[in-house]
């Protein structure tokens, strides 16, 4: 059986100044990831503040490491079937965690720790949501 | 003559009610307000205290009496409904059902401060059909964090910590047996409660034949969407000794938690060392280091049981075993109310009594300490008292029999 995305073309998503880049990137299917101009902590989801050493600034690195699967869930969608929602480490990127749906795998094959890329897929207004496929 | 003076200020328990407990909606046509009076007057009444000599108000308002709607907790609506001439304190925690606990804390806080007398702790809670908890994620406008997280489908609470619980099973081969055993043994406390809304026995086999909701949580993983309310009373034990009631004295009291556990399931950024636990490893040692006790000392374990698998990495993060061995301690039987090590919420819990946002929990373990719970654990000196683990703050309590511990 195929997993679903929960998500339609019709899901908003709210942006600000800081987030707002990493939906823009996927729009063009690349996925960026806010990095500390200063001690080049990567931030996800881009808070204004670096944890590590409180600065402000970021600049946003095209990412194309490794992800790989961190934890997820099976659950029954509301129209019927089943939809995955997964956290994905992005190792390359001190571990930040993107967040999606597992697609175009058995739900008997997810395995914690599998090697993953990543799909965009569209949402409203434009913008795209990320879902993971087996690498 | 300084110590006896402090040991004089020193905040007690001294009153708790509660109104009846309903399934979901099952509190209509009663408003939010009349349940939390009511809950509020049966505290006074258990005090022995009349409703003007309360004048100050500690609480959690960022559970807000169902999630939303227009049926938000109000210190103010409170005073004028129940004609209190004066009050001194009115404060909340930040963060939602982690503060349960916590907010005997705060309640403490003002009574040692000397800031407020008799101090009223409550939570009434009413899920109307547009403010159900369990959909409370996926209802709510996205803001510009949630946005990273919501339109995967992460609807509720339970959507988020089946994520936490596919990660315990994944490092430590915890096993669905392990999450059946407490809801199991939770349901068998609460058969001879007349409070509680689930009291036919629960099996195995029904517990693993059960609708799926988000693997590896079934229905049965999932606590329930209850009505109701339920108030506690703190003062300090120079008053209460002027009173007919029996204080149950606070041997430590902490909310708060690590950075690194943050919003928790709320954002899914708890470091690595935090993920797969409760986020309450911090609280537990606040406590125990307050108190100068440890897990071992504890006489029974009132655990915020909103979904199985954060009981048992409750009881990894509070001692009673360790890190990973959650599963296999709890499949020994070693929290059943008969014969367990370590009696773990003897009156049905979240799960099978009723769901107030924790604040049964609270109540229970002063009927414990009381002597005058329906499953009594046999002279239970000392009580662990747990807020929900959530985003911070998440919160504990040891309660206890006796003012010296």
């Amino acid at each position: 059986m195929s997993l679903k995305t929960y998500w339609t073309t019709q899901t908003e998503i709210a942006l600000n100044s800081w987030t707002s880049e990493f939906w823009q990137s996927g729009r063009d299917n690349q996925l960026a990831i806010a990095c500390c101009t200063s001690c080049g902590l990567h931030r996800l989801p881009p808070l204004p503040y670096c944890k590590s050493c409180l600065c402000k600034e970021i600049e946003w690195r095209s990412y194309e490491g490794e992800l790989t699967l961190y934890s997820f869930t099976l659950c029954a969608h509301p129209e019927g079937g089943q939809y995955a929602p997964a956290l994905v480490e992005a190792g390359g990127a001190d571990n930040v965690r993107l967040i999606g749906n597992l697609i175009d795998m058995n739900p008997e094959d997810i395995q914690i720790g599998m090697k993953l890329t990543i799909e965009w897929l569209p949402i409203a207004n434009g913008y795209k949501y990320p879902a993971f496929k087996k690498a | 003559m300084k110590n006896v003076t402090a040991k004089a200020k020193k905040a007690v328990l001294i009153g708790v009610g509660a109104t009846p407990y309903y399934k979901r909606g099952g509190s209509l046509p009663k408003s939010v307000t009349e349940l939390a009076c009511e809950a509020i007057l049966a505290a006074a009444k258990d005090a022995g205290i009349n409703i003007q000599d309360v004048d100050g108000f500690a609480y959690y308002s960022g559970a807000k009496a169902g999630y939303g709607g227009d049926s938000s907790l109000d210190a103010a609506l409170l005073v004028e409904t129940l004609g209190i001439k004066e009050i001194n304190f009115t404060a909340a925690l930040t963060g939602g059902g982690g503060g349960s606990a916590g907010a005997i804390d705060l309640a403490r806080v003002a009574v040692e401060s000397g800031k407020a007398k008799y101090v009223v702790t409550v939570m009434a809670l009413q899920q109307a059909p547009d403010a159900r908890l369990g959909t409370v994620f996926g209802a709510s406008k996205p803001t510009p964090e949630s946005s990273f997280l919501q339109p995967a489908g992460m609807a509720g609470p339970g959507q988020l910590m089946a994520l936490l619980a596919k990660r315990h099973m994944h490092l430590y081969g915890t096993r669905r047996e392990a999450f059946a055993e407490i809801a199991i043994s939770t349901r068998m406390n609460a058969i001879n409660r007349p409070t509680a809304l689930r009291r036919d026995p629960l099996t195995l086999e029904e517990y693993f034949s059960a609708r799926m909701i988000s693997d590896p949580l079934c229905l049965y993983d999932f606590c329930q969407e209850s009505d109701g309310a339920v108030a506690v009373i703190t003062t300090s034990s120079e008053r209460a000794s002027d009173l007919d009631a029996q204080p149950v004295f606070i041997a430590a009291s902490a909310h708060g938690g690590s950075g690194e556990w943050g919003r928790a399931f709320a954002g899914m950024t708890m470091s690595d060392r935090f993920f797969a636990t409760s986020g309450h490893e911090p609280i537990a040692q606040r406590l125990y280091s307050e108190a100068g006790v440890t897990s071992r000392d504890i006489d029974v374990a009132l655990l915020y049981d909103h979904f199985t698998p954060l009981v048992l990495m409750q009881l990894e993060d509070y001692g009673f075993c360790s890190r990973g061995e959650g599963g296999a301690f709890v499949e020994s039987g070693a929290i059943r109310f008969n014969g367990g090590q370590i009696p773990v919420n003897p009156h049905g819990g979240n799960l099978s009594e009723g769901y107030i946002i924790g604040m049964t929990h609270i109540l229970e373990a002063v009927e414990q300490i009381r002597g005058s719970a329906i499953n009594q654990v046999r002279d239970a000196q000392l009580a662990l008292v747990t807020g929900g683990p959530a985003s911070l703050p998440v919160s504990g309590l040891i309660l206890s029999k006796t003012e010296v511990f």
